[in-house]
C-alpha cells in the first residue's frame, strides 16, 4: 500500500505534537536508547504506529517504506516529532538493529506486549487503592489509562485486570433534573420510611433495591410501577391504625404528589434523583465514601448501586463544616446556620473552642433576633407601625430568611415619606418626596386648605395609587394657603402618617413685553383674574429706580426716558389673601432701550494707517454698528436686513475695532491689517442682525513667492508657489523688447506644469503679479521679479536613437552636432530608469563620457551598448564640468527608450 | 566555448552569478526578472520540469510539498529528499539551482559558459566542499575553483594600496556565518583565521520573527494552547512573509502582518524593538564568534588589530548587526555591496584562475614580467592567495594501558595555515604480533577540537599490513593537505618497508552515486 504522507502527518505527527506526555516519553526513550537502557526502551513505544509500520510488510517494503519515511521527515524539518522520529531511526540503526527485517518489527510488538501486561497489573493494583468502592466508569479507565501510558489497550483487557482486583467497570449515567415535591422530600423525615420506595411498598421494606438502570427488586426483579402508587394509597386508608398519625399524613401527601408521575420512567427518575439527594446530603456531612455507602445500602439501595452512586457524587460534593457555619451566619442566613450547625458531627482534629465559639455567635444573633421581635411586638400593640417596622426591619437584617419575618412586614404599614417638597411653577404646583428602603408602596396625594389630613379621605384626594415619588397639581386654588399631604400603604387599607408642605399659589404677570420709541417705552401683559393689582418697578442704568401702579389693567407707557440708555422692568401681582394680608407674586422682567430708528451705514470710510487701517461712520443714534470682514465676491445688499448667522456661512467674520477719538456724530475705530482683500460690510446692529451699509472693498493682495526660470531645451518654464486663496496671476514678459502678458488661473497653472515660455533666450524682464477680481474691479499686487539666467553659452545639438531588444537590452546612437565654435568638447551620457529623465548628471548614472573632437568636422557620432535597463528608461547628454557650452535636447521621445 | 568564467556565489538563501567584462570590472548578471539575485530555491513542477528562483519561491506558498528550500544546510550530509517519485540529494538539488545561473547568464551574454568558480562559507569542511564542487560536475559544469565568501569579499575590494591592510569579514548570509581576518595588499590575500557557524543565517532570524509574529497571532486571535503552524497553509504562508517582513524592518520602525488561520484573520504589527529583541542572542552569538576569531588571529600575529570590518551577506544589512558590531566591538563597519560582493570577488578569482595569474598555496605565481596589470586584481598583476585549515585533522589512537578507550589526537588544526605537511608523528604498535594497523583519518566537527572520535566525522581509513612486530614497534605518520583543503595521511612502516595512503573520503557521494545524480538533472529541464 502506497504510503501517503498527509495522512501520516495528520495522524501521527500533528496529534504527536500537541500531545506533550507523548513528546517527553519520546524524548526519554531516546535518551534512554543513548544510555544505559539499550534498545529495550523502545518498547514503551508503539512503534508500528509511530512509524506507519504494517504487521504484513516484508523486508523489502519495509526497507522502501523506511526509506520514504525518512524522506518525508527531513523535508519537516519544523516538526518536532518528525525530527525526533529520525534521530529514532538513525540511533537504532547505529546501536545495530535491523530495521528493515520484519522480525524485529514483531519483536517490539511482542516486547511492548509484555511490558504492557506488567504495567497494567500495576495499573490495576492502583486503581483498586484510589477508589476504594471498587466501581468506575470506563471513560474514567480510559482516562487513567492513557496518562500512565497505557494506550491502545483494548476496554475489555483493561476491565479484565481491574476485576482482578475486584475493581468492576460500569458506564457512567446522568442524574436526572426532577423537582422533588416537598412532600416526597418531607415523608422520609419519618422513621417508617427510608426512602420513598418504602411509601410505595409498604408495608414491604425491600433491600437491594436496583436505582440506577431501572427501579426494581427482587428476583427476579419487580419493576415499581404507578399503579402501586394506587394500590398504596388503598393500603393506607385501610391501615389507618397501624401507621402513626403524623406519618401517616405525610405519606397521604406524598402518594398523592407522586400520582402526577404517570410513568415508571418518572418514578425511577424521581426516585434516583432523591437518593441523590440523600447522598449528597450524606457526604457533605463529611462521612467517608464507604459509609456513606453502607448507609444507602440500609435504607434499602442496592450495594453496587450505592456504590456507584457515592462514586459519582463523591468527586462534586462539597463537606461542610464549621467554616460554613460562620459563613451563613455572616450572611444573614440565620435559620440555615443553626440547622446547619446542629447538623455537622464533630470532626476528626476539630478545635473544640472553634465550635463553642460558633454556638455562641449563633446563640447571640439568636438573642439579637428575639429581642427585635419583642420589638415589634409592643410596638403593634401601640399601634406604633413605624417602630413596628423598625424593629421587623432589624430582625430581618440578623435573619434575612425568616419568611414569617417578611410576612409580618408585608403587612404592617410602610413608614411615611420623607423629604416632601412643594414648588410653585407659573399657576402650576409641584411636590416631590422620598421613600427610602420601601418597595411595594403606593401614595395617596390629598389637598387641604389650612390643617394636615388626618387619612386620605380627609381632605380633597388629588392622586390614589401613585407609585412615583412625585405629583403635579396643575390649577390649584389662587391665593389660598393650601396643605399638600402624601400617605403612604401597602395594601390600600392601611396607611402610613402622612408627609405635609404647606403653599400657596400666587401667580406672576404673564406674557410681558415692551416696545420703545424715541424717549418713551410701552409695556403690556395679562393679569391673572385673581390678582388685585400689578406694580412695575422701572430700573435705571445707574440703579435709579421708579415705582409704578398703572391703572390701566396689562399696559403701562413710561415716558421722559433717555434715549439710547437701557432701562429695566419688573412687574408683579398683588393678591389680597385672608386675614387681610396682602401677597405678591414673583416678579417679572424685561429690558427696554428708547431710541430711533435704526438706519444703515452708508458713508463707511476706510483708510491705511500704520497700525492697520481707520475707518468712520456717521454715527446711528440709539444702536451699535459692527464692521464685518467677507470675500470679496460675497454678495451683501445694502439696506437689507441681515442676520449674523447669514454672514458667517458666507465665510464672514467680526472684526476687532478699536475706539478712536472722533468729532460728534460720528464714529471712528481703527482695526489690525487685513491679510487680503475683502468686503467689509458695516452691519447697525439689532437684535441676532441687523441693517447691512454699503460695503467697501479693503485689504492686501498676497504675491506670489519663489519664482524661478528653468531652461528646458529651448523653452523656459517659470513655476511659483501660490498664495493662498482664489487668485489669478498676470505674468508679464517681454521678447525681443516686445512686451507680453498672460493671465492664468491655478488650474490652468497645473495643466501647464508652469508657464512654458518660447524662445527662452528672447526673453526678458519675467514678472508674476496676482489679481484680485469682484465684479468689474480689479486689483494687482505689487509684480514680483523673476529671475532669468544670463546669456547662453555656445549651444551644442544632439539626436538620439534609443532601442531595447526583446531581452531588454539598450543600445543608443549619439549624433551631436557643433556649428559654432571648432574644438573638443567633454561630453557626458546619462541613463536613467524610471518616470522622468535626469535633470543633472548626477541624476542618473553616466554610461559614457568621452571628448568630442568638433575641430575637423561639426558632427560626431558614437554608439553605446547600456547593458540590461528597465524601461521606461531616460538617454541625455550634459557637458562636462567647466566645458563652457549647452547641450540642446532633442524631443523627448527621442531621449526616453 | 570561450575564455570566459563565471563565478557563482551559491548562497543558502539567495545565489549570484557573475563574471569580468571587457572593461575589466566584475560585473553580476541580471536574471529574467532583472534582479541580480536569485533566489536558491527549487520547485519540482513535474518528474522531468523545475523551475528555480524567484517564481519557485511563489509555489511555496501553494505547492510546500513539493518546493525545496534552504539545502545548502544539508550539504556534505546524507540527507535525501523525495519530489514527484525521484530521490534526490542536496548535492542534485544544488545542481539544478547552478544550472539555472549559467543558463541565464549564458542567455544574457550569448556564450556557452561551462567553467565556474563557486563560492563556499569558510567554515565548510572538506565534506561540504567536495559535496559543492560535485554539485558543481553533477550539473555538468567545469569547477575551476572553490573559493571561501570572506576571501571573494574581501577580493571584490578591489584592494589597490601598497601597505597590507588587516581586514575582518563579517559574512551573515542566508544559512551560515563567518567571519575572517585577512591580511590584503594589491595582489596579495593572506587569511589569518577563521571562524563561524554553518547553522547560524538570516534563516534563524527569519525563523524568529515567524515565531514572533505567531506567539503575537495566537494572542491577539484567542487561540489558547492552538499552535497555528500545525496547519501547512499557515506555515507557508507565514515563512514567505517573514522575510519579507524582516527586510522591511530594515528599513522602518514596524511593520504589519496579515495572518489567517481557520476562521480568524487578523492584522499584527511588529516593531523593530521586538524583531531585535527575539534575535539577539543571534545577535550575540555572532559577537561571540568574532571576538573569537580576532583572539585567535592575535594568537597567531602579536600585536595585530583590525583596520576595517566588512559587512558581508544580505543579512548583515540589518541595522541591529551595525549597532551591535558598533556597541559590542568598538568597530565601526564598512558596508559592501552586501549580497554581490562574493559573487564578483568569485569572478575576480575565477578570471584569476583561466588567465593562469593566482596562485592559491602562498608562492608568487609565475608571471611574465611585462605582464598586463588586471584590472579586476585591482592594477595587480597576479594574486597570492594563502589560506587556512578550517577544522582540525587527527587520527585515531588506542590507550596502551586499556586498548578498549579509543581517542583521537589532532596532527593540524583549524587555522594552519595550507598547504602544509607535518612532521613525522610516530605512533607504535599495541600488541605483540600485530600483522595490520588500522589508521583512522578524522576531521574536528565541533567548534573546538574534542579527543572523542564520537565528537568528529571520521573520514577514511585504510589498513597497513605489517610483519609479526612486537609490541611497540614504531609506525611513522605524515599528513599533508593542499591548498583546497584535501587531506591525505601517509603511514610508513619502516621494518616492513611498507605504506599506505589514507585519502579522506572528501564526500558523501560516491562516484557512482554523482553519476546517477548527472544522468536524473539532465532528464529535468529547467522552466524559465
Amino acid at each position: 500500500m502506497a504510503f501517503d504522507t498527509g495522512q501520516y502527518r495528520r495522524t501521527v505527527l500533528v496529534p504527536l505534537s500537541k500531545d506533550r506526555a507523548r513528546l517527553e516519553e519520546l524524548q526519554q526513550v531516546i535518551r534512554d536508547l543513548q544510555g544505559a537502557g539499550g534498545s529495550s526502551a523502545v518498547a514503551r513505544l508503539d512503534m508500528a504506529e509511530l512509524f506507519a509500520v504494517q504487521p504484513s510488510m516484508t523486508a523489502q517494503e519495509l526497507s522502501a517504506h523506511l526509506e520514504r519515511l525518512e524522506m518525508f521527515f527531513n523535508k519537516q524539518k519544523n516538526l518536532v516529532p518528525a525530527q525526533l522520529l529520525k534521530r529514532l531511526l538513525e540511533l537504532l540503526r547505529k546501536s545495530g538493529a535491523t530495521v528493515s527485517d520484519p522480525r524485529f518489527w514483531a519483536g517490539l510488538a511482542a516486547a511492548r506486549g509484555q511490558a504492557l501486561k506488567g504495567r497494567l497489573a500495576d495499573f490495576a493494583r492502583a486503581i483498586a487503592q484510589e477508589y476504594p468502592l471498587k466501581v468506575v466508569t470506563a471513560d474514567l479507565v480510559a482516562e487513567q489509562a492513557a496518562s500512565a501510558g497505557l494506550r491502545g489497550i483494548p476496554p475489555a483487557e483493561l476491565a479484565a485486570a481491574l476485576e482482578k482486583h475486584g475493581v468492576t467497570v460500569h458506564p457512567d449515567f446522568e442524574i436526572p433534573k426532577v423537582t422533588i415535591p416537598p412532600p416526597v422530600r418531607k415523608v422520609t423525615e419519618f422513621p417508617e420510611f427510608r426512602t420513598i420506595v418504602d411509601v410505595v411498598l409498604r408495608p414491604e421494606q425491600p433491600s437491594a433495591v436496583a436505582v440506577i438502570e431501572e427501579l426494581s427488586f427482587g428476583s427476579p426483579p419487580r419493576r415499581i410501577e404507578p399503579k402501586d402508587i394506587t394500590a398504596a394509597q388503598r393500603r393506607l386508608q385501610q391501615q389507618e391504625a397501624r401507621v402513626e398519625e403524623k406519618a401517616r399524613q405525610a405519606a397521604q401527601n406524598a402518594l398523592a404528589a407522586l400520582t402526577a408521575y404517570p410513568s415508571a420512567a418518572q418514578l425511577h427518575a424521581l426516585t434516583l434523583a432523591l437518593l441523590a439527594d440523600t447522598t449528597q446530603a450524606l457526604l457533605r456531612r463529611g462521612m467517608p465514601r464507604v459509609t456513606v455507602r453502607d448507609e444507602l445500602v440500609r435504607r434499602g439501595v442496592r450495594e453496587l448501586d450505592a456504590a456507584r452512586l457515592v462514586a459519582k457524587l463523591a468527586a462534586s460534593t462539597q463537606v461542610l463544616g464549621l467554616n460554613d457555619v460562620a459563613e451563613r451566619l455572616a450572611a444573614g442566613a440565620l435559620g440555615e446556620a443553626r440547622r446547619l450547625f446542629d447538623a455537622i458531627p464533630a470532626q476528626d482534629g476539630e478545635d473544640p473552642a472553634e465550635r463553642a465559639r460558633i454556638a455562641a455567635s449563633l446563640a447571640a444573633a439568636e438573642k439579637k433576633k428575639a429581642g427585635f421581635l419583642a420589638q415589634y411586638e409592643s410596638a403593634v400593640k401601640r399601634r406604633d407601625y413605624v417602630a413596628a417596622t423598625t424593629a421587623l426591619h432589624a430582625a430581618l437584617a440578623v435573619d434575612t430568611q425568616d419568611d414569617t419575618l417578611a410576612e409580618r412586614l408585608a403587612i404592617l404599614p410602610p413608614l411615611p415619606p420623607a423629604s416632601m417638597s412643594a414648588r410653585v411653577d407659573g399657576r402650576a404646583l409641584d411636590l416631590a418626596w422620598s421613600a427610602p428602603g420601601e418597595e411595594s408602596v403606593q401614595y395617596w396625594v390629598v389637598r387641604t386648605a389650612g390643617a394636615a389630613p388626618v387619612n386620605p379621605t380627609d381632605g380633597q384626594v388629588l392622586a390614589a395609587r401613585l407609585t412615583a415619588t412625585r405629583y403635579r397639581d396643575q390649577r390649584p386654588p389662587v391665593a389660598t394657603p393650601l396643605r399638600y399631604s402624601v400617605f403612604a400603604t401597602r395594601d390600600g387599607m392601611l396607611f402610613s402618617e402622612p408627609a405635609s408642605a404647606a403653599a400657596i399659589v400666587l401667580p406672576a404677570p404673564a406674557e410681558l413685553s415692551a416696545s420703545a420709541g424715541a424717549t418713551d417705552v410701552t409695556l403690556s401683559w395679562s393679569t391673572p383674574p385673581e390678582a388685585a393689582q400689578v406694580v412695575v418697578t422701572q430700573t435705571a442704568a445707574d440703579g435709579s429706580r421708579l415705582v409704578h401702579r398703572p391703572a390701566t389693567p396689562g399696559q403701562l407707557t413710561v415716558t421722559g426716558l433717555i434715549t439710547g440708555t437701557r432701562y429695566r422692568f419688573s412687574a408683579r401681582c398683588v393678591y389680597l389673601l385672608p386675614g387681610d394680608r396682602r401677597g405678591e407674586s414673583e416678579a417679572v422682567e424685561v429690558d427696554a432701550t428708547p431710541r430711533g430708528a435704526i438706519r444703515a451705514v452708508d458713508d463707511l470710510r476706510i483708510e491705511a494707517t500704520e497700525a492697520g487701517s481707520r475707518t468712520t461712520w456717521s454715527s446711528v443714534m440709539g444702536y451699535s454698528v459692527e464692521l464685518w470682514a467677507l470675500p470679496v465676491a460675497a454678495r451683501v445688499t445694502a439696506g437689507a436686513r441681515v442676520s449674523f448667522a447669514a454672514l458667517a456661512a458666507q465665510r464672514g467674520r467680526r472684526l476687532a475695532l478699536r475706539p478712536l477719538r472722533a468729532a460728534g456724530g460720528v464714529t471712528a475705530r481703527e482695526f489690525d491689517p487685513l491679510p487680503e482683500v475683502c468686503l467689509l460690510v458695516p452691519v447697525t446692529v439689532d437684535g441676532d442682525g441687523g441693517l447691512a451699509g454699503r460695503p467697501q472693498i479693503a485689504g492686501t493682495v498676497p504675491t506670489a513667492r519663489t519664482p524661478t526660470a528653468e531652461r528646458m531645451g529651448d523653452e523656459l518654464r517659470i513655476s511659483w508657489e501660490w498664495p493662498r486663496g482664489d487668485y489669478l496671476m498676470e505674468v508679464r514678459w517681454s521678447v525681443d523688447g516686445i512686451p507680453q502678458v498672460s493671465l492664468l488661473s491655478r488650474a490652468d497653472y497645473n495643466a501647464a506644469g508652469g508657464v512654458r515660455l518660447t524662445n527662452a533666450d528672447a526673453v526678458r524682464d519675467v514678472s508674476i503679479a496676482t489679481v484680485v477680481s469682484a465684479g468689474t474691479q480689479k486689483w494687482l499686487s505689487p509684480a514680483v521679479a523673476v529671475p532669468v539666467g544670463g546669456s547662453a553659452a555656445a549651444r551644442l545639438r544632439y539626436s538620439l536613437a534609443v532601442r531595447r531588444s526583446f531581452r531588454g537590452r539598450g543600445s543608443v546612437t549619439v549624433t551631436v552636432e557643433c556649428t559654432q565654435f571648432r574644438g573638443t568638447v567633454q561630453a557626458l551620457t546619462v541613463l536613467k530608469e524610471g518616470k522622468f529623465p535626469p535633470i543633472s548628471a548626477a541624476d542618473g548614472t553616466v554610461v559614457d563620457r568621452r571628448s568630442l573632437d568638433f575641430s575637423q568636422h561639426p558632427l560626431a557620432t558614437f554608439a553605446l551598448d547600456l547593458g540590461k535597463v528597465a524601461s521606461p528608461f531616460w538617454i541625455r547628454l550634459f557637458p562636462g564640468p567647466d566645458s563652457g557650452v549647452r547641450f540642446e535636447d532633442p524631443p523627448t521621445t527621442q531621449m526616453r527608450g | 566555448m570561450t575564455d570566459s568564467v563565471y563565478g557563482i556565489d551559491l548562497g543558502t538563501t539567495y545565489s549570484v552569478i557573475a563574471r569580468i567584462n571587457d572593461l575589466g570590472q566584475a560585473e553580476v548578471l541580471l536574471n529574467n526578472e532583472s534582479s541580480p539575485t536569485t533566489p536558491s530555491v527549487v520547485y519540482f513542477e513535474s518528474d522531468s520540469n523545475v523551475v528555480v528562483g524567484a517564481e519557485a519561491k511563489r509555489s511555496r506558498l501553494r505547492d510546500p510539498e513539493n518546493t525545496c528550500a534552504l539545502i545548502k544546510r544539508h550539504m556534505g550530509t546524507v540527507h535525501p529528499l523525495e519530489y514527484r517519485g525521484q530521490t534526490h540529494t542536496p548535492e542534485s538539488i544544488s545542481a539544478l539551482i547552478l544550472k539555472e545561473l549559467v543558463a541565464i547568464a549564458n542567455n544574457e551574454t550569448g556564450e556557452g559558459v561551462r567553467r565556474v568558480v563557486i563560492t563556499v562559507p569558510a567554515y565548510f569542511g572538506i565534506q561540504e566542499r567536495e559535496a559543492t564542487r560535485q554539485a558543481g560536475e553533477i550539473a555538468g559544469l567545469d569547477v575551476v575553483g572553490i573559493v571561501t565568501e570572506p576571501v571573494a569579499a574581501a577580493l571584490s575590494l578591489r584592494i589597490t594600496g601598497e601597505q597590507p591592510e588587516t581586514l575582518l569579514v563579517y559574512d551573515l548570509g542566508g544559512g551560515t556565518f563567518d567571519t575572517t581576518v585577512i591580511r590584503a595588499e594589491s595582489g596579495r590575500i593572506e587569511v589569518v583565521a577563521i571562524d563561524g557557524n554553518k547553522t547560524l543565517g538570516g534563516a534563524d532570524w527569519d525563523e524568529a520573527l515567524a515565531d514572533l509574529i505567531t506567539r503575537k497571532f495566537a494572542e491577539q486571535a484567542g487561540l489558547g494552547d492552538d499552535d497555528p503552524r500545525l496547519d501547512e497553509e499557515f506555515e507557508a504562508e507565514l515563512l514567505g512573509q517573514a522575510e519579507d517582513t524582516k527586510k522591511s524592518l530594515t528599513r522602518k520602525e514596524k511593520a504589519t502582518v496579515r495572518c489567517r488561520y481557520r476562521d480568524r484573520d487578523e492584522q499584527v504589527t511588529v516593531t523593530r524593538a521586538e524583531f531585535e529583541e527575539a534575535t539577539r542572542h543571534l545577535v550575540a552569538q555572532t559577537i561571540d564568534i568574532s571576538r573569537r576569531v580576532v583572539a585567535t588571529a592575535q594568537r597567531k600575529r602579536a600585536g595585530l588589530t583590525v583596520d576595517r570590518v566588512l559587512l558581508v551577506g544580505g543579512s548583515s544589512n540589518m541595522p541591529m548587526i551595525e549597532a551591535a558590531l558598533r556597541e559590542e566591538l568598538g568597530w565601526n563597519p564598512t558596508k559592501t555591496q552586501f549580497d554581490l560582493a562574493v559573487a564578483k570577488g568569485a569572478a575576480i578569482y575565477a578570471q584569476a584562475a583561466v588567465d593562469e595569474v593566482i596562485s592559491p598555496d602562498g608562492d608568487e605565481p609565475q608571471v611574465a614580467a611585462n605582464a598586463q596589470e588586471k584590472y579586476y586584481l585591482g592594477g595587480a598583476k597576479s594574486l597570492t592567495l594563502t589560506n587556512v585549515l578550517s577544522r582540525g585533522l587527527g587520527v585515531e589512537f588506542v590507550r596502551p594501558e586499556n586498548h578498549d578507550e579509543a581517542y583521537v589526537s589532532f596532527i593540524m588544526h583549524a587555522n594552519d595555515p595550507i598547504p602544509n605537511r607535518s612532521e613525522k608523528v610516530l605512533a607504535r604498535t599495541v600488541a605483540d604480533g600485530q600483522t595490520s594497523v588500522l589508521v583512522v583519518l578524522y576531521e574536528q566537527k565541533g567548534e573546538v577540537e574534542s579527543a572523542d572520535p564520537a565528537d568528529n566525522t571520521r573520514l577514511e581509513d585504510n589498513r597497513l599490513p605489517i610483519p609479526s612486530l612486537p609490541e611497540g614497534s614504531p609506525i611513522e605518520l605524515t599528513l599533508e593537505v593542499t591548498a583546497e583543503g584535501l587531506a591525505r595521511l601517509t603511514a610508513y612502516d619502516p621494518t616492513g618497508g611498507r605504506s599506505i595512503d589514507v585519502e579522506a573520503q572528501i564526500s558523501v557521494m560516491k562516484q557512482e552515486d554523482v553519476e546517477r545524480a548527472k544522468s536524473l538533472v539532465s532528464g529535468i529541464s529547467l522552466r524559465s
